[in-house]
This record gives C-alpha cells, structure tokens and sequence, in this order.
C-alpha cells in the first residue's frame, strides 16, 4: 500500500527537468534514495517501527490482565528488575501498562488520522475541483471550525459521543481534516487547470474518474506528509482529552489517561508519570522526523535542500 | 488599505455567526443544563418545569438559539445556570489571570526564541546550533502538560524534599499572604515555562531557517561590504525581514492563548478563561460556553487580520487590494 502511495505520490515529478536527467531509476526508488539521506527520519521510522511492533505483539506476550491487575500488597513500587516502569497507586505493572497503553494511543492515533484524511481530501476535493457555491460554503466551514480551539471541541463533543475508544477516534478525527482539506483544495485549484485534466475530459472522461484517478494521485505527497504529522498531533490531542478525565476510562489504559492518574501520585511514585509521558514524546519527535523526511522525499519543490 | 480591512471585518461577520451556530448546535446536545436540579429531590417536576420556562430551554432548539442571538445583538451576553451571575462578568473575573499568565508565556517565547534562533542562525553547524536545534525538536514533540508534570515533581516537591527553594504547585497566590505582585510572580513562575516551551521550540526553528535565508542576500553582503557592524545588520537590516513568518506566527498562536490554555490551567489551578470553560462544560452552561467560544473566534479572526496588515507595514512589497 505505501509503496503504491509512493509512486503516485511522485508522478507529478516526471515533468521536471531534473529527474529527467536522471533516467533509468524508478520514482520509488528517487524518493527512497532522497529519504535516505535524511537520517533522523530513518533512524525516527525504525524507532516507530519498533514501538508499533512492541504494541502490535503485546497480546502475544502477556495478556491484557498483565496490564490491569491489581496487586494491593505492591503499590507504588519504584522501577526494579521485576518491574522496570514500577508500580502504580493500586500495584499495576506500568511496563504493561505502557505497552498497553501504547496500543490504545497507536490506535487512535492512526485510526482518527485515517478518518480525518478521507474527511479532508473528501471536502478539499469537492471544493478545489467544483468550486463556486460548493467551495465557499465548504471553505467557510473550514474556517470556521478552524476558529474554535481544537481542546474546547474536544470537550464537548467527547460529552456528546461519550468516553469510549471508538467515540474518541471519531472526535479526534473531526478536529484534525482542515489543514489537509486546505492543501488538497489548493493543489485542485491550480492542477485542474492543466492540459492532462483538459485532455482526460475531451475524451469523455467524468468527474469522478477524473478527481480519483488523474488528480488526486498528484496531490498525495502532501496528504501523506500532512497524515504523518497528523498521528503525532491526534495522539497529543488523546493525550490531553484523557489527562482531563475525558478520554479512555479506566481500567483501559492510554498513555494519556495513564498520566491523569499519575497527577495524585505524582509526590509518592514519580515513575508513574514520567515513562507514558517518555513514550508521548518519543513517538511524536520519531513522526515528526519521519514528516521531514517524507516531505523532503516525495515533495519535488524543496528539492536540493 | 482602508478598504480592505472594511472588507474584511465585513466578511467575518457571516463567519461569526456560522461559528454561533455550530457551537450553540453541539453544545446543547451534551446534556441538560438543569441536571444538577432534577437530581434534587427537594424540586418537583413543577419546579423544574418552572424553572426550564424561565430559562426558554423548554423552546425548540432553533428559538433558543435566536432568542441568544437577539439578546447577544443587544449586548447581553445572558446569565450563566450555575453561577447564576452575568457572564460578561464571570469572563471579566477570569479574563485578567489568562492575560498575565499568556504575558509572561509570550515574553519567555520571544526572548528566548528571538535570541537563539539569531544566534544558531549566524553560528551555523556550532556545536549551540545542534545542541539548541536537538533541544528544539524535543521541545515541539513534547507533551505540554506532562512537561508540567515533570516540573511539578521535579522543582515542587523534589525540591521541596530537598531542602532547596520550590516552586509553588498551583493557584495564584498564597492566601495567607494575598495577591501581592511577588506573590503572584513566583506562583506564575511554571505554568508560564510551561506554557512557553512547545511554542518556543517551534518558533526557535521559524526564526533560525528565516534569518538563515535572509542572511545569504545580496543586501547583507552590500551591508557588510560597507563596513556596518554586524550587530547593527543583524538587528536592523535582517531581522526586520526575518521577523516577518514571526508575525503571522504570532497572529495565529496568540487568541487561542488568550481563551486561556485548559490543561495548564487545570494542572496548576490557575482561575482562568480555560479553567471557566472545562468547569462549565462539565454542566453545559450553554450561556458560558458559547461566550468563551465566540470571543475565542472573535480573537482568531481579528488577529488574522492583523497579522495581515503587519505583514503589510513590515514587508511595502505586498500590497491588498
């Protein structure tokens, strides 16, 4: 699947002058080799991989109940061979509960960003391509949703869908479209104008086809890019829905709602609170390299950087 | 210019009233603002009936709204169900601590940002430019409140457990002592550094890539050739260049700060505009809510346009129609 986003996503480049020079590679294999150079962004991929694996084979090496059993004669534990991460206030293992932990904030991470992108493409889309009415009243909307702080949306629409992880995903998703619907939009704006869209309608091609399969195609190296980022941002935005009391309720751990707990324990078992909040930051710095290096390599214009 | 700031103002006011209306449709779907009385058992049904009359909330949902708006038009912003007091004036109260808390946010953001982004900028590849850009990339990845958390632990209560000087953990001012400026400085001293870090990283990285670009222009050189001193180039003839991403930076931060920042208020108990909005989402005090939400929107649009026209001053190049 990423590979075939890869070759779509660099189709636009066969018309610049510079990979004509070079003939013989195929546009996969530019990206991958422009990727490359960026270190940071291989070492942040493998670092993500890694994590996802970990939360991916979770179930394999424990079961969830190594996660959320109580243990009243081991509270507070600080970090020891048996347990690395500590213990928290009701004697959970906080290893498992990280690693479980993980798997909540992954999910709805990828899960919400996945919705927001097919929510933003959708909308930039119909906007760019049909413009008019349909761009203003899509637009405007845009604009407004984007004048609300994200975390004031985030409160009342968990009140309004309830606490659970599916509902969660769902609001994630709705707050975090309007960036990518802004890029898709524009990119339509100047894109449909070109011979290749004026050559696919004289012979007869419709709008469907043509906005699926010979205009967006060009536009997804920004969407991925946009959608790398995007998970970073929706697992901050979890994060601190759940350190509100807002997110996934317990016995259910996220990395974020691991934290809200912590925030009474703090004083007596410090650990509590700093492993989910190290594995936060360490994901989110790993996306965040991986979105330079993505953007570097798929995006022609900042090219020779 | 005129003409195009009219136009613009005059544009924002359908945004505004979309805005209105998203907010007023989902707000009053989270639940019924008079829960906390039908729970009472000392009310009947009548008393609650009564009470939803006085309120309208017994209308459509659509009368509600239009009802809001007519008073909204008249300037009242209505009474809030919980506190049963102006919300002009519940905002009033809160709005004041946003603002010193999101002053001195802005005044470590600029300080710091300004400063090391020049200077990784002008000392590129040294050994601060790795080390500050490194810390940088940390910064922007970094969970704002958990980053208050770790603060919270270590220089509230390791400290503490130390015997070395400590932060206060929360609220404004030590009631023993009341509201005085040391007070209120000491206890701003965390959720300002708090605040200020994700924001300050991100801006670090704004300034240093602007000011690297502008530096490698011919007018630096043609300043440099001339014999300015270099302070004089850096401060009068790049940075005014460089500041400009700045400006449209600033523009689109600061309103969502000044609706005041609800975790960090909520973590260090600081009486704000957050802390007034999640107290009174919990109970769906429609009248509040939609006040904090329009004058958050408000806040965007306007410093969207002055962002704008700073652009413009800053930069004679682009000229609006």
């Amino acid at each position: 699947m990423a590979e075939q986003m890869t070759v779509s996503a660099a189709a636009p480049q066969v018309a610049t002058p510079q990979t004509r020079g070079r003939a013989g590679m195929s546009l996969t294999r530019l990206a991958w080799q422009r990727f490359r150079r960026h270190q940071m962004a291989l070492v942040g991929g493998v670092v993500l991989l890694v994590i996802m694996a970990i939360s991916a084979a979770a179930p394999f090496l424990a079961a969830e109940d190594a996660a959320n059993k109580v243990n009243p004669l081991n509270i507070r534990s600080s970090p020891s061979p048996a347990h690395p991460f500590g213990t928290d206030d009701v004697g959970r293992d906080m290893l498992w509960r990280t690693i479980y932990g993980g798997r909540i904030s992954l999910a709805i991470g990828t899960l919400s960003v996945l919705i927001a992108m097919t929510l933003g493409v959708a909308i930039g889309c119909l906007s760019g391509f049909y413009g008019g009415v349909a761009d203003a009243v899509l637009m405007r909307f845009t604009d407004a949703v984007l004048s609300i702080p994200s975390l004031f949306l985030l409160i009342i629409l968990t009140r309004v869908f309830g606490p659970t992880v599916p509902a969660i995903i769902l609001v994630i998703g709705l707050l975090n479209w309007m960036q990518v619907s802004r890029i898709v939009r524009a990119n339509f704006l100047s894109l449909k104008e070109r011979d290749f869209v004026l050559a696919a309608r004289s012979i007869g091609v419709n709008d469907g086809a043509i906005i699926l399969r010979h205009v967006l195609p060009n536009t997804l190296a920004p969407v991925i890019v946009a959608a790398t980022l995007g998970i970073g941002h929706a697992i901050i935005l979890e994060a601190s829905a759940s350190f509100l009391g807002l997110g996934v309720q317990p016995p259910t751990a996220s990395w974020g709602s691991t934290l809200y707990r912590a925030q009474e324990v703090m004083v007596m078992a410090p650990w509590v609170a700093i492993f989910p909040g190290l594995m936060i930051l360490v994901t989110v710095l790993c996306i965040n390299f991986l979105g330079d290096g993505l953007r570097d390599a798929l995006d022609p214009h900042v090219r020779g950087r | 210019m005129t003409r195009y700031i009219a136009r613009r103002i005059i544009q924002t006011i359908p945004l505004l009233l979309l805005i209105s209306m998203i907010g007023f449709a989902i707000i009053q779907a989270t639940g019924d603002p008079l829960s906390a009385y039908t729970m009472e058992a000392a009310l009947s049904k009548d008393d609650i009936a009564r009470l939803r009359a006085y309120y309208g909330l017994d209308q459509p949902v659509h009368v509600q709204y239009l009802s809001w708006l007519q008073n909204l038009a008249k300037g009242d912003w209505g009474t809030s169900y919980i506190a049963r007091q102006p919300v002009a004036k519940l905002i009033m109260q809160r709005l004041p601590n946003t603002l010193i808390l999101v002053a001195a946010a802005y005044a470590i953001i600029l300080t710091v940002s300004v400063v090391l982004g020049i200077y990784t900028a002008v000392r590129q590849y040294s050994l601060v430019d790795h080390v500050v850009t490194g810390l940088a990339f940390v910064g922007i990845a970094v969970p704002s409140f958990w980053l208050g958390l770790v603060l919270l632990i270590l220089f509230a209560v390791e400290a503490r457990n130390l015997g070395l000087p400590y932060f206060p953990a929360g609220a404004m001012y030590d009631l023993r002592v009341g509201p005085t400026v040391p007070q209120v400085l000491w206890h701003l001293v965390l959720p300002a550094v708090t605040l200020a870090t994700v924001v300050t990283a991100g801006y670090i990285r704004y300034i240093r890539a602007s000011m690297l670009e502008v530096l490698h222009q011919d007018y630096i050189r043609t300043a440099q050739a001339k014999g300015l001193r270099s302070r004089l180039i850096l401060s009068r003839h790049a940075l005014k260049n460089a500041a400009l991403p700045l400006v449209t930076l600033i523009g689109l931060d600061l309103p969502r700060f000044l609706s005041g920042s609800i975790v960090i208020e909520a973590m260090f108990a600081w009486p704000g505009m957050g802390r007034l909005f999640w107290e009174h989402a919990e109970r769906t005090d429609i009248p509040v809510l939609m006040a904090i939400m329009l004058f958050t929107a408000s806040l965007v649009v306007v410093f969207n346009l002055l962002a704008d026209v700073a652009y413009a001053y800053l930069d004679p190049r682009i000229r609006y129609g």
